[in-house]
């Protein structure tokens, strides 16, 4: 699995995709933040600090480190298309007979990828609150909730990596990527089952991976980091296995 | 022991069978023709091999090991269909990401070797993108070569490679296989080329094993004739008979005769010239693996 991961780790850095994603992330957050009223913006909005799965908060899962999610699912998603149509998964497949070793490598990768994302996104933030003279307040909330988010992209690699390793296709690839990242998919489960009335909407939706994204916030809470490694572990289980047993049935 | 071994291996897509109970034994340090029509089930075969592909049924022995053992899989190479590349990187960073995916040590002077012996030490920071076919087929066969693979498997490698390539790419081939003692599966059309080489051969049709062989069997089985066209073929058939040692005779048609056993086509001329019977054409003809193959297959087809 070493081997696959430093493969995968150099093609991360010697391909223009993570500095464009850096682009893009920072130019999104910027330009909304410099629209925004700075006298209606706080720490927790800038970062995009959430209070559980609505519509409202859809505004902050699509900024903030809410966007990393987005964009190291289309990272994720691009990369793996490629290994196919490439016909280099042959090469990788050939000599790498444990599917988990590829499954494990690419979930880390997206890891690395989210950690840098993140870590520079979270930079911009507080650099722009520093400016707007907008109250940064505790430095250690602030590395808790970046871990925390952090932490819940594995799940999200997962995810998205079955999806690809399911349809081979960027186009639906990135579909899912911006529905699974910006919580589109589960907002709009939840706002179905709500309108039938069906009660512990919020509590069932809050141990899906988006929804236990939400639960990271600027102080520590035992319960809800326990709530997410939960969630994050239990994700990422279930779609490396439904990855693997996808890679077991389909030609390569 | 058997550097390949399958029993009942099948593969089915839907209805078809792609390769239907196949029997494969390829011994540790050949060079394996594996031959069939288009659609045998070639590529399929060496897709399972590799475990590119699930199986329906069977089994896969690589070393005495199964197939799906990660240790002895970490010792094979290959290139199926088309040259697995990343279009957007040079030769150099290719091969830097297959060399660390296997998990080469001294990985920059495998690279630069490997590269030096497929010719394509000098392509720079060129994109392989911008490679021409028989470029990108050399860098998938360096590919495959990358940190000395135990088993190597090509499926048509010699395809888009220019008579110069065709040549190189044989003598890589022949020292690969008796200097590092490498098992080699090639899978071709040019039957031409693959028997220059071969030391076994598979012929597969309907994705059932036909035929396996070593060369020298194949020398023995192939029939070697002196053709004789002539005006009354039965009657020199008899004269010929009595006159001079021979196995047997075949008599194709009113105008030719088939004489095997016999060499000497000048003691035929002059036999035929002194009965009174002329000649059209003697010639010695010799078949070879590309005959053979067309006689297995039942006529006139491709291989």
């Amino acid at each position: 699995m070493l081997n696959l991961l430093r493969m995968d780790i150099r093609r991360l850095f010697r391909r223009k995709m993570l500095y464009v994603l850096l682009i893009v992330m920072s130019a999104v957050m910027l330009s909304m933040l410099c629209l925004s009223d700075p006298g209606n913006l706080t720490i927790a909005s800038v970062l995009g600090v959430m209070d559980g799965v609505s519509m409202d908060n859809f505004t902050s899962a699509a900024s903030g480190l809410g966007l990393t999610y987005t964009l190291i699912c289309i990272f994720l998603s691009f990369i793996v298309c490629d290994d196919f149509s490439t016909g280099f998964a042959k090469n990788i497949f050939t000599v790498h007979a444990r599917k988990r070793d590829y499954i494990s490598s690419k979930i880390i990768c997206t890891m690395a990828a989210s950690g840098i994302l993140m870590l520079v996104s979270t930079i911009e933030a507080v650099g722009f609150c520093v400016i707007s003279g907008i109250e940064v307040g505790s430095i250690g909330g602030i590395l808790i909730f970046l871990a925390e988010k952090w932490l819940v992209s594995a799940a999200f690699a997962a995810a998205i990596l079955f999806i690809s390793l399911l349809s081979r296709n960027k186009g639906i690839g990135f579909l899912f990527a911006c529905l699974l990242g910006t919580g589109g998919l589960v907002m709009g489960i939840a706002g179905g089952l709500e309108a039938f009335h069906i009660p512990f909407v919020s509590q069932i939706t809050s141990w899906t991976i988006y929804g236990a994204s939400t639960k990271a916030t600027l102080s520590f809470q035992a319960g809800n980091l326990l709530h997410m490694i939960a969630a994050t572990v239990v994700w990422t289980a279930v779609y490396s296995f439904l990855s693997r047993i996808v890679l077991r049935a389909k030609d390569i | 022991m058997k550097a390949i071994y399958t029993t009942g291996l099948s593969k089915a897509y839907g209805r078809k069978m792609a390769v239907d109970h196949l029997e494969m034994s390829v011994p540790e340090g050949a060079i394996y023709g594996f031959i069939g029509q288009n659609g045998a089930g070639k590529s399929t075969t060496q897709k399972l091999i590799c475990g590119l592909t699930p199986s329906t049924t069977g089994s896969i022995h690589l070393f005495g090991k199964s197939h799906t053992n990660a240790e002895v899989r970490s010792k094979v190479g290959m290139l199926i269909e088309n040259a697995g590349l990343y279009p957007d990187l040079t030769a150099q960073e290719n091969m830097m990401m297959y060399g660390l995916a296997v998990g080469l040590k001294d990985i920059n002077r495998e690279i630069r070797q490997t590269l030096e012996l497929v010719g394509l030490s000098d392509t720079g920071k060129k994109k392989v993108r911008h490679f021409s076919l028989g470029m990108k087929q050399r860098l998938g066969i360096a590919l495959a070569l990358l940190g000395r693979p135990k088993l190597l498997i090509l499926d048509e490698p010699i395809n888009g490679l220019d008579p110069q390539g065709i040549i190189e790419f044989r003598e890589i081939i022949t020292k690969l296989n008796q200097k590092e003692g490498m098992t080699i599966l090639i899978s071709s059309h040019i039957l031409g080329e693959l028997s220059k080489i071969a030391t076994h051969y598979g012929i597969i049709n309907h994705g059932r094993m036909v035929k396996e062989l070593s060369a020298a069997e194949l020398e023995q089985t192939c029939k070697h004739y002196l053709c004789v066209k002539t005006e009354r073929a039965a009657i020199a058939a008899e004269m010929l008979k009595g006159s001079i040692p021979m196995e047997q005779y075949e008599l194709v048609n009113d105008h030719e005769l088939h004489l095997f056993g016999v060499e000497d086509s000048q003691n035929v001329n002059r036999l035929l010239f002194e009965h009174g019977m002329a000649a059209d054409e003697i010639y010695m003809f010799r078949q070879d693996l590309e005959d053979y193959f067309l006689n297995l297959m039942g006529g006139a087809a491709h291989a």
